[in-house]
């Protein structure tokens, strides 16, 4: 065999044996890999599962034990079955389950059920009053939160599954059980969502028992709490329920503990599958994810195609190359073969002992047959050749020297005239390149006395480099600068010559001074001696202005931090001490700031409020303790309307404490902008205890008033009358005198208690308005005419100039009356006898515009301002009529603009008269429902 | 004139009661006058008066209270009842007219002479 062949033969079948190897070891490889990865993707697909369904759980835990918590449940729960109260609250109760029910499509029912058992209300009516209290949804339930299994209701066979939550009264004691019953659709989406490992895949959430509570993807939902989990898995959750009494809702525990390791094993169908699980914590449920091994394994069978199809062409190729490799080695044996063959065909002494057919062989042979030539040759020549080449030798050499010399000279005269040239150039491209730098370059002799100057020169200091040149540099352009200054310039550059680099203040032509860098360089001889100086210098004048600016700047910056700092610092303090609550949420209405008052008011911690959604936190109730609705609080007014929103009028609101207590509160929700968005806002509350303590004996004192003055002033009143009607004898013209003066002193206290009545009415807004179709005509007529006595007494000329055919008018008649009055009998009262007084009504835009002048007294301009003020008197009307309580103006004007929708004003000059107006609009006034009326 | 009438005053303000009384007699009226609410009632369905005067804040019964019982009566249904009192709010006005009162006054802004008149036109003198 040829040498080239066996070594193909050998390298290919080394090769062959090396690839099978590699291949045996990647197909080994690979399986495990995409063993490992099927388990992790099955294992994350359950964790993620069972964690969504851990989180839906908790979320209906959640509810549970909020609905549990309401009031309203404990009270009805604490109520005597069949009371009054009882009924009342069962209405609302309802309600409030049938509320449930509709905010989650998933509950199916929602129930009470009593310490007893028995369900007392629920949103299937025909479930009340069934005795529940062997199900273990009450009876687990009395210890807390408790999710029962999925089971076929008795009732109407669904399936379902129920939360349910104890009902504990303030002391404790409990009072029954809320039951949510929930339908598990919403559980089936979760388990059943996207599968990602193939086709054979399927989630099954086990109960406790083993029977599957979810449809199974190959026997349907026929197998729900039919078809049990045969498969046993190692560390098969079931045997890890104890975990919900250890440590409960750790969703690390899932990843951890709780989730077993990915295992083969044989399914329910008996097919082999990789199946994992992992124990919901509270449900007693387990979820299995599983894929059938076929599956999930096939892509290992398609590897192995590929590494095989891989090695085949890699055979190939390496087959190819080594039949070149082998035939590049033995190429050259052939050649020297062929040549040795050529060189010595006739001699033959020399026998080489191989034999063998091969390359080496004929080379041996051959080699042979040379030495022995070569051996001959040697002996007859070498002498001959030794003689000739001595003489060659010294021939050539000389002549070689000769040539080598005269060659050399011309090179040298060529390189010479090339390097002359380049330098000429090299010079004039210099002293340009320096001519127009923009630095300043000024080179000086020894004793600084300018020889060069370059443009800049110009450009930085104002002079010509001509009228520069031959004058001594220091004197040109020097200002004063420290004496150190250039004693250490000089020092550097004269006596250590060595480059000066600093920066310096120089004069210009014009006497300006600028800053520039400077940089003199001594240069130096041979033997070390300066020759000349070369100074190049740079202005910086606007670059250290600039400097400088940022510097300023800088310094302004960090001033202004400082003080935002103590403005914040004042501000946080100003917020601690206000003894108001203070509580400030963004634009969703997430607490973003709490006050120390707010937290005491509370009872909270800061972080059990910051952060969180302020309605949720802070739970408001009216007097009958029903919840404020979301859209009736005053934080989603303010955000919804952007307008700042306090308690309505006439309502209170309460807060709940921590501890569930209830404090009365004044709140004011004042949404905050920035450039027109709103972005939260800021509500100040605080407690209102007092105060409606105050208004309570405020109301209490009215009523006190109103009974116990006027009973005395009712028995004054009356036996004065009897003594003057001569019931009790005769009397002298003196006593009746007297007499009468206890009457009308007692008329006048009568009128100022019902005067001051009115006043508290209006100001706790309790009386009423009840308005009725009016004839304005006949309310000013019968006003005027029970005036008579006083207008005949005063000889007064009274004029009505009311417009003809006004229409009625939707106004509460006791109270236009009391204005009419009011107005026509100070007109009387203040207007000297034989006066004039027009009562004038018409109409104007939308309004009834009423006036009522007269040309008496008038009101001094400096009391003008008074006159509406509760208790106000002006100086010329106290003389006038000792008997006015200054409350006259006061109650009408609140009775036109407060309750009557109107506007009331006056003209007047003193001793020329005055004319009151007043408007109430066209459209009549609204009612108001108040507990008392006004004048009585 | 009014001698045959007998007119009843419940009202537990000494004062007040006499001087009704005085001026209701003096017109020759017959009175009786109680003190007492519950007495009051007890005497108004024994006594069957032709006009029964009656305040609304007293002790134990209030004038409505009396007024109440009183309309159970098959003679009190239809008995003559003005109301006094100085007590003036919408829901006592309201229930009073509701249950038949003649008439509704606040005590301290009446004369006697109003009363009086009153009493007449009620009893038709």
């Amino acid at each position: 065999m040829r040498i080239r062949r066996k070594i193909a033969v050998s390298f290919v079948s080394g090769f062959i044996i090396i690839l099978s190897l590699l291949m045996l070891v990647l197909g080994v490889y690979t399986t495990s890999i995409i063993r490992a990865n099927v388990y992790s993707y099955l294992q994350a697909s359950n964790i993620s599962k069972a964690e969504h369904l851990k989180t839906f759980i908790q979320d209906q835990q959640k509810t549970a034990v909020i609905l549990a918590a309401s009031s309203v449940y404990r009270d009805f729960l604490l109520e005597p079955i069949n009371s009054k109260q009882y009924s009342l609250l069962k209405g609302k109760i309802d309600k409030r389950l049938i509320r449930t029910i509709e905010s989650d499509p998933e509950i199916y029912e929602s129930m009470i059920i009593d310490a007893r058992g028995v369900i007392v209300a629920s949103s299937i009516k025909t479930n009340e009053k069934l005795d529940k209290s062997g199900d273990e949804y009450f009876t687990k339930a009395k210890e807390g939160v408790y999710i029962k299994d999925m089971y076929f209701s008795e009732i109407d066979g669904r399936v379902n599954y129920t939360v349910s939550a104890p009902i504990i009264a303030d002391d404790g004691k409990f009072l029954g059980v809320t039951v949510v019953r929930y339908l598990p659709e919403h559980i089936y989406k979760i388990v059943n969502s996207s599968s990602v490992i193939g086709q054979s895949e399927e989630n099954l959430l086990v109960n406790k028992d083993g029977l599957f509570i979810t449809p199974s993807v190959f026997l349907g939902s026929e197998a729900v709490l039919k078809q049990k989990d045969t498969s046993q898995v190692n560390g098969s959750c079931s045997d890890r329920r104890g975990i919900d009494s250890a440590s409960k809702s750790d969703i690390n525990m899932l990843k951890g503990s709780l989730a077993s390791g990915v295992t083969e094993v044989t399914d329910y169908r008996g097919v082999q599958v990789v199946e994992t699980n992992v124990y919901i914590p509270d449900t007693g449920w387990c979820l299995i994810t599983k894929v059938d091994v076929s599956e999930a394994l096939s892509f290992r069978y398609n590897m192995i195609w590929y590494y095989i199809l891989a090695a085949l062409f890699a055979e190939i190729i390496f087959i190819a190359v080594s039949y070149y490799v082998s035939r590049k080695i033995t190429s050259p044996i052939e050649a020297l073969h062929d040549a040795v063959d050529k060189v010595s065909p006739s001699s033959l002494d020399f026998k080489p002992g191989i034999t063998s057919n091969d390359e080496i062989g004929k080379l041996s042979g051959a080699f042979g047959d040379m030495v022995l030539a070569v051996k001959q040759a040697l002996n007859d020549t070498k002498q001959k050749v030794i003689e000739q080449t001595s003489e060659l030798n010294a021939k050539t050499i000389e002549a070689d020297l000769q040539k080598t010399a005269v060659l050399n000279i011309l090179e040298d005269v060529e390189v010479e005239k090339k390097k002359t040239e380049q330098l000429a150039s090299d010079l004039l491209k210099f002293r340009l390149a320096v001519d127009n730098a923009i630095d300043q370059v000024v080179i000086t002799d020894v004793e600084g006395i300018v020889i060069y100057g370059n443009s800049a020169v110009e450009k930085i200091t104002g002079y010509k480099p001509e009228e520069a040149l031959g004058k001594k540099a220091a004197v040109l352009w020097k200002v004063p600068m420290p004496n150190d200054y250039y004693k250490d310039m000089w020092d550097t550059i004269k006596i250590q010559k060595k480059p000066f680099i600093g920066e310096i203040r120089n004069k210009k032509k014009n006497g300006d001074v600028y800053t520039a860098i400077i940089s003199i360089s001594p240069v130096l001889d041979d033997k070390g001696d300066i020759i000349f100086f070369v100074a190049i210098e740079r202005d910086i004048t606007d670059r250290k202005k600039n400097e400088e600016q940022v510097k300023k700047l800088l310094a302004d910056t960090q001033e202004q931090a400082k003080s935002l700092d103590i403005a914040r610092l004042k501000d946080d303090a100003i917020l601690e001490g206000i003894g108001d609550g203070i509580i400030t949420t963004n634009e969703d209405g997430i607490i973003t700031l709490v006050n120390e008052s707010a937290l005491e008011m509370f009872g909270y911690k800061s972080e059990e409020m910051i952060n969180k959604q302020v309605v949720e936190i802070m739970r408001i109730t009216d007097e009958t303790r029903e919840e404020i609705s979301m859209k009736l609080r005053p934080i989603t007014i303010a955000l919804e309307t952007g307008k700042k929103t306090s308690v309505p009028l006439g309502s209170t609101y309460y807060y709940s404490r921590k501890d569930g207590t209830r404090f009365p509160s004044g709140i004011t929700v004042t949404p905050f902008r920035l450039d027109g968005k709103i972005m939260g806002t800021i509500e100040v509350f605080r407690d209102i205890t007092i105060e409606k303590d105050i208004d309570k004996a405020k109301t209490e004192f009215v009523s006190l008033a109103s009974h116990q003055l006027r009973t005395p002033l009712s028995a004054i009143g009356w036996y004065t009358e009897m003594l003057l009607d001569g019931d009790a004898g005769k009397i002298s013209v003196k006593q009746k005198d007297y007499l009468n003066e206890i009457y009308n002193g007692n008329k006048r206290m009568v009128n100022l208690v019902t005067s001051l009545l009115n006043v508290s009415r209006i100001e706790l807004g309790t009386f009423s308005v009840e308005p009725e179709l009016t004839d304005i005509r006949e309310i000013v007529q019968s006003v005027v005419d029970e005036m008579k006595p006083m207008i005949v007494a005063k000889k007064m000329d009274v004029k009505l100039d009311i417009e003809e055919g006004l229409e009625k008018i939707m106004v509460d008649q006791k109270l236009i009356r009391m204005v009419y009055q009011n107005l026509t009998s100070n007109a009387l009262k203040y207007t000297g006898e034989g006066g004039h007084i027009t009562i004038e009504v018409k109409v104007k835009d939308n309004d009834l515009l009423s006036s009522v002048s007269d040309n008496g007294f008038g009101i001094p301009k400096s009391q003008q301002s008074g006159i509406f003020q509760k208790l106000f008197r002006a100086d010329n009307a106290k003389t006038q009529d000792a008997d006015g309580t200054g409350l006259g103006l006061y109650i009408i004007k609140s009775i036109i603009e407060q309750s009557s929708n109107g506007k009331m004003w006056f003209e007047s000059i003193e001793n020329k008269g005055t004319t009151f107006y007043f408007t109430i609009p066209k459209s009549g006034v609204t009612p108001k429902k108040g507990s008392r009326p006004l004048g009585s | 004139m009014g001698k045959n009438k007998k007119i009843l005053i419940i009202e537990d303000e000494e004062t007040l009661r006499k001087a009704v009384k005085d001026k209701l007699e003096i017109a020759s009226f017959s009175t009786v006058t109680c003190s007492d609410s519950v007495v009051g009632l007890e005497t108004a369905l024994r006594d069957h008066p032709d006009l029964i005067l009656l305040d609304i804040v007293m002790p134990k019964m209030s004038g409505l209270d009396i007024l109440k019982e009183l309309r159970k009566d098959v003679w009190g249904k239809t008995a003559e009842v003005i109301m006094f009192t100085n007590l003036s709010d919408d829901q006592s006005m309201d229930e009073a007219k509701r249950l038949g009162v003649r008439d509704y006054w606040v005590k301290s802004s009446l004369r006697l002479d109003d009363i009086l008149t009153m009493v007449k036109s009620t009893l038709g003198i």
